[in-house]
């Protein structure tokens, strides 16, 4: 609920900045000639005293399709404009310097709504018609980016507050709906993914988790512990020209660079091995994993290797770390990074990850930052928010599930045996819902915290599904919060199979709930039945060695009904 | 009683062993064969075949035994024996003619020059003894000089020379040169039936090469060793096809530390090479201990005269 | 994966030896953990026994590398060393040569160490001798064969050549292809 008293807060604010967007926007029709359609502004109304000294870098804009101008006319204002003929592109010429004198017109109009929104708080926001809905949908009638916003920020208003500033008769589902469908049309979501994204958080924050994603994050770089050290690698390369600090209380090795006058990735240093270039959220699951000198580590999907001479680094050269990652192209790569690196304890292997207790088992940690849909990172690769569908989710999920019972299975079960699991998603499906399946199916293992003092905490249940007390001792790391990538992190510890399968089983049976964990009835030998049963095999295998010919099977069972355990001997006779 | 009647009633149930041909019949007795050059009579032969060819057989075998009884004839305890003529047919082979051999080098040379082949005599004749001799084998011509009571020695003979050894020795020797001509005159024959048109000469010898390749690899593992130990020669062609042997990934690394150190050490050992002579790696570097001490001491160096130089 | 016969051996030790010179003995027999030699995929890497040891787990197609890759013999039978090398090469070195900053960048680009480019160099450095390149503040960044003898690098105008390039640090973004 913090978010959403956030969200109240910067309310006033929030306004405010409309206000002058709308002034913006009027200025851009004002000298719009080419019908292009004004560049869409930025929701920034919801970013709070947090949010600005995590973000230090201007938000960039995101660049629209251009449309055509006209359309904004039917501008959607609580009037009855809604209805207006959709303007085409023939008798657009024509009709322009009209229009345009209407919306300047219309602007002030606006304006002056707004002006009064802000003081009165009245509802002033109707949804758009079925109809309206429909057409927006198969694209006959576009929408513009000022409009989306403005609609998009009133749904997300009247989400906050349901009950004051609703309309009558219109129910949340319709609200959600209409917002959802924004969403996906103006951040370039499929409608999947949108409604995937948005169900992770309450409104407001959904909203700032997508604008947050439109943002690059800031470049980070990790000291190679093994050639120097931070400070001397930070003066060198303020000598170079960067521009850099430390990036947090919580890394001894990271740092954030600003910018840069040489490129990052081709200096001497970089060269030499001083530094990985590495996203900071790559830190974490090996801070998590906390890997100790002289020990025996598996990075089941390496590639390209940050994370792996990270832990090569904080073994100090010990040990041995395996390097494992199935496409073989890219272990090229990560070798080029382990060389470079000067990590000497590192095997790099070429299997799919799934082989691996098969290969070898007996590690003493093992860190799983499983293959996924990539939905904490889409400010990187952009591509995610079209190209995923729910079936890539399934697989994915069945993929991670498998990785992660492979992954248990190599620990030698000890005080010490961890696995960490991580993933650059936020999905529920790909990360709780994963450990929890772990967890199931492995009774053994339980969930520690993993040692990283911030982040969220993971879901404890999420929409009817409940994952137990325990799930909150993993993380999640948001763009919008953290300002790193989407990132989850869980540290499970791995017990002795025996002990603990029974403590887990008594723990599983006071907290059963929702669908998570099989009802799991207690298993024991049931000696009188194993006595009749052994003595019947017994009797079968003395005829059988003297040559008489059994009764057929279902006498057998018949008699068997009828006899119980101590009359069987009588029906031996 | 006269048994005439009778005789003339069975003769008359007989067939007379005259028999009259209109061309007489070809026999080579000598293989009991007759051959009857009569045309045959057509005519009867399409009416009654059996009979015909029954009496002409009878009367071509009546003609054969009156010819085989026609010969001389000796007695003898087993009865009268006839001995018979040789045979005036002759037969075809039962093979093909061999084919001509190849001719050997001298043939060749010979057929070339158009020198006639000359028998040579078997006997030579000897101007001392006035007899003829053999020219070979026992008390031969050839064996002449080894078989001198008295032998002049060359001038520059050494003090060793033995006129007999050297005139057996050269006669073996001879012989071997014969031996080995033969030899290739045959191996040159059967090269050229194996290859006869298939391959010319380039080919031939690359054919060889290989051949000889193979065996010189085959002999080269032969050894005990599988030619592990054996001398290698400069640019000598990696052996194909010879699995390689190599040690165990997993044997103690004592061991494999130790083999090492003495490839090190050997490698040391051999030619010190001109750019490692500046460097021995004693602790001590004698020329910069030697510069830095002649500069401390500030004394100018003297060259060989005791000159001091100028730098 | 396989111990190297003698032959590679040979090849690879003299190949070492002409920077390490007598050093090697202390790659060979190291005093903290005992390490070897090993081929795989005709690349030589420098290994740890217990490194190696596990690593054999590892099927022989699945294995991309292990410890440190000191270079790769060529098919001719060659050997040749790799920048991945230069680690060791860098501790061991008996002849350094320093690079000043100016001269950095075109070392890293794959040319050769030129006169006024040179910072410092071992006093006493026979001509074609192995030398590992450094910047000027203790930076390895690669090796390559002297041109002329210390005492002869004196007499040389600016622009002559005093070290012949052989590997440097740059060829982990040049050669990423071909290098692993």
């Amino acid at each position: 609920m913090h978010k959403k008293s956030l969200f109240d807060d910067s309310e006033e604010e929030g306004q405010g900045e409309y206000d002058e967007g709308g002034e913006a926007d009027e200025f851009d029709i004002d000298g719009d000639d080419n019908f292009e359609r004004p560049e869409a502004q930025d929701m920034d109304f919801l970013s709070s005293d947090e949010e600005a000294d995590s973000l230090p870098t201007k938000p960039t804009k995101p660049t629209k399709k251009p449309r055509f101008a006209a359309s904004s006319s039917d501008d959607d204002d609580d009037d009855e404009e809604a209805e207006e003929e959709p303007t085409t592109a023939r008798n657009i010429e024509a009709r322009s310097r009209a229009l345009e004198a209407k919306a300047i017109a219309e602007r002030a109009a606006d304006m002056a709504e707004a002006a009064a929104a802000g003081a009165g708080e009245e509802t002033m926001f109707a949804l758009p018609s079925a109809e309206q809905q429909e057409a927006e949908a198969s694209g006959s009638a576009p929408v513009d980016v000022n409009e989306l916003q403005l609609r998009m920020r009133e749904c997300v208003k009247v989400l906050g507050d349901f009950k004051k500033f609703a309309a009558p008769n219109r129910s949340r589902s319709e609200y959600v709906q209409q917002l959802l469908a924004d969403i996906a049309s103006y951040y370039g979501y499929n409608a999947f993914l949108a409604e995937k994204l948005f169900d992770l958080f309450p409104v407001a924050e959904a909203i700032e988790f997508f604008e947050s994603n439109e943002l690059p994050r800031p470049v980070t770089i990790r000291t190679n512990t093994l050639r120097t050290r931070r400070r001397e690698l930070a003066q060198a390369l303020i000598n170079r020209g960067v521009n850099l600090e430390p990036i947090g209380k919580w890394s001894k090795v990271g740092l954030q660079v600003f910018e840069s006058s040489v490129p990052i990735g081709a200096t001497p240093e970089y060269l030499a091995g001083h530094y990985m270039l590495q996203a900071a959220s790559s830190f974490l699951p090996v801070i998590a994993l906390d890997p100790q000198p002289g020990e025996r580590v598996l990075d089941m999907a390496s590639a390209p290797g940050g994370k792996t001479t990270y832990i090569s680094a904080l073994m100090q050269n010990t040990g041995v770390v395996f390097a494992n990652d199935a496409n073989k192209e890219r272990t090229k790569g990560l070798t080029a990074n382990v060389h470079r690196l000067g990590c000497r304890n590192v095997v790099v292997c070429n299997y799919d990850g799934r082989e691996f207790p098969k290969v070898m088992g007996g590690f003493d940690r093992v860190l799983l930052d499983a293959p996924c849909s990539g939905t904490g990172v889409i400010s990187k690769d952009a591509s995610v928010k079209q190209n995923k569908s729910a079936r890539d989710f399934t697989l994915l999920s069945h993929l991670q599930k498998q990785l992660i019972l492979c992954a248990i299975d190599s620990v030698t079960p000890s005080s010490s045996a961890t696995v960490v699991y991580s993933t650059c998603s936020v999905t529920v499906d790909e990360n709780e819902s994963v450990i929890a399946y772990a967890l199931r199916k492995r009774p053994h293992v339980r969930l520690v915290d993993t040692g990283l003092e911030f982040g969220r905490e993971g879901f404890k249940a999420f929409r009817g599904k409940t994952f137990g007390e325990e799930m909150g001792k993993t993380r999640r790391f948001y763009p919008h919060v953290n300002n790193m990538d989407g990132f989850f992190v869980a540290k499970l510890r791995v017990g002795k199979p025996g002990k603990r399968a029974e403590q887990a089983r008594e723990e599983s049976e006071d907290e059963q709930g929702g669908d998570v964990g099989l009802p799991l009835e207690k298993m024991a030998f049931d000696d009188e039945a194993d006595a009749e049963l052994i003595r019947e095999s017994k009797r079968k295998y003395l005829l059988k060695h003297k040559g008489i010919k059994l009764r057929p099977k279902a006498k057998v069972d018949a008699a068997l009904c009828k006899t119980n355990g101590k009359d069987a001997e009588s029906d031996e006779e | 009683m006269d048994v005439s009647d009778l005789l003339r009633a069975g003769a008359s149930k007989q067939k007379s062993i005259q028999v009259e041909k209109g061309i007489p019949l070809d026999i080579d007795i000598a293989y009991l064969t007759a051959t009857d050059p009569n045309p045959m009579d057509e005519e009867e032969y399409k009416n009654e075949r059996e009979e015909y060819l029954h009496s002409m057989a009878r009367e071509n075998a009546q003609l054969l035994i009156n010819h085989l009884f026609s010969l001389p004839v000796t007695s003898s305890p087993d009865g009268p024996i006839a001995q018979l003529p040789p045979p005036t047919t002759s037969l075809p082979r039962a093979k093909p003619l061999p084919k001509p051999k190849p001719p050997t080098r001298w043939e060749k040379f010979a057929a070339a020059k158009g020198i006639q082949k000359k028998r040579r005599e078997n006997k030579v004749w000897d101007e001392e003894k006035q007899v003829f001799r053999d020219r070979w084998g026992r008390g031969g011509k050839n064996k002449e000089l080894e078989e001198q009571w008295l032998v002049e020695v060359p001038q520059n003979a050494p003090m060793d020379y033995d006129p007999v050894k050297e005139a057996r020795d050269a006669k073996t020797k001879r012989i071997a040169k014969n031996e080995g001509q033969r030899l290739k005159n045959i191996q040159r024959a059967a090269r050229a039936k194996s290859s006869t048109s298939q391959l010319n000469p380039g080919q031939e010898r690359e054919k060889l090469k290989v051949q000889l390749d193979r065996d010189l690899a085959q002999t080269r593992v032969s050894t005990a060793s599988m030619g592990k130990f054996d001398k290698k020669f400069e640019g000598e062609a990696k052996l194909r096809g010879v699995k390689r042997q190599f040690d165990p990934n997993e044997k103690s690394v004592e061991a494999e530390k130790a083999t090492s150190l003495a490839i090190m050490s050997k490698l040391d050992t051999g030619r010190p090479s001109k750019r490692s002579k500046g460097d021995n790696d004693d602790v001590l570097n004698v020329r910069k201990a030697i510069r830095h001490e002649s500069r401390k001491g500030g004394q100018p160096r003297r060259d060989s005269q005791g000159r001091v130089k100028r730098k | 994966m396989r111990p190297l016969t003698e032959e590679e051996s040979k090849a690879v030790f003299s190949k070492l030896a002409n920077y390490v010179g007598k050093n090697l003995v202390h790659l060979i027999d190291r005093s903290d953990t005992p390490h070897c030699f090993r081929l795989h995929r005709d690349r030589v890497y420098y290994v740890s026994e217990s490194l190696m040891r596990l690593a054999v787990s590892v099927a022989r197609p699945n294995l991309v590398s292990l410890g440190t890759c000191l270079g790769k013999f060529s098919k001719s039978g060659k050997f040749r060393l790799h920048i991945t090398a230069l680690d060791v090469l860098g501790q061991y070195a008996k002849h350094k040569v320093w690079i000043k900053p100016n001269g950095e960048m075109p070392f890293l680009y794959g040319n050769h160490v030129v006169k006024a480019h040179l910072g410092r160099i071992t006093e006493d450095t026979p001509e074609h001798q192995g030398v590992v390149v450094y910047s000027m503040n203790d930076t390895p960044l690669g090796f390559g064969v002297t041109a002329r003898s210390t005492l002869d690098t004196r007499k040389l105008d600016p622009t002559a050549i005093v070290v012949f390039h052989q590997a440097d640090v740059g060829e982990y973004l040049r050669d990423e292809d071909t290098l692993f």
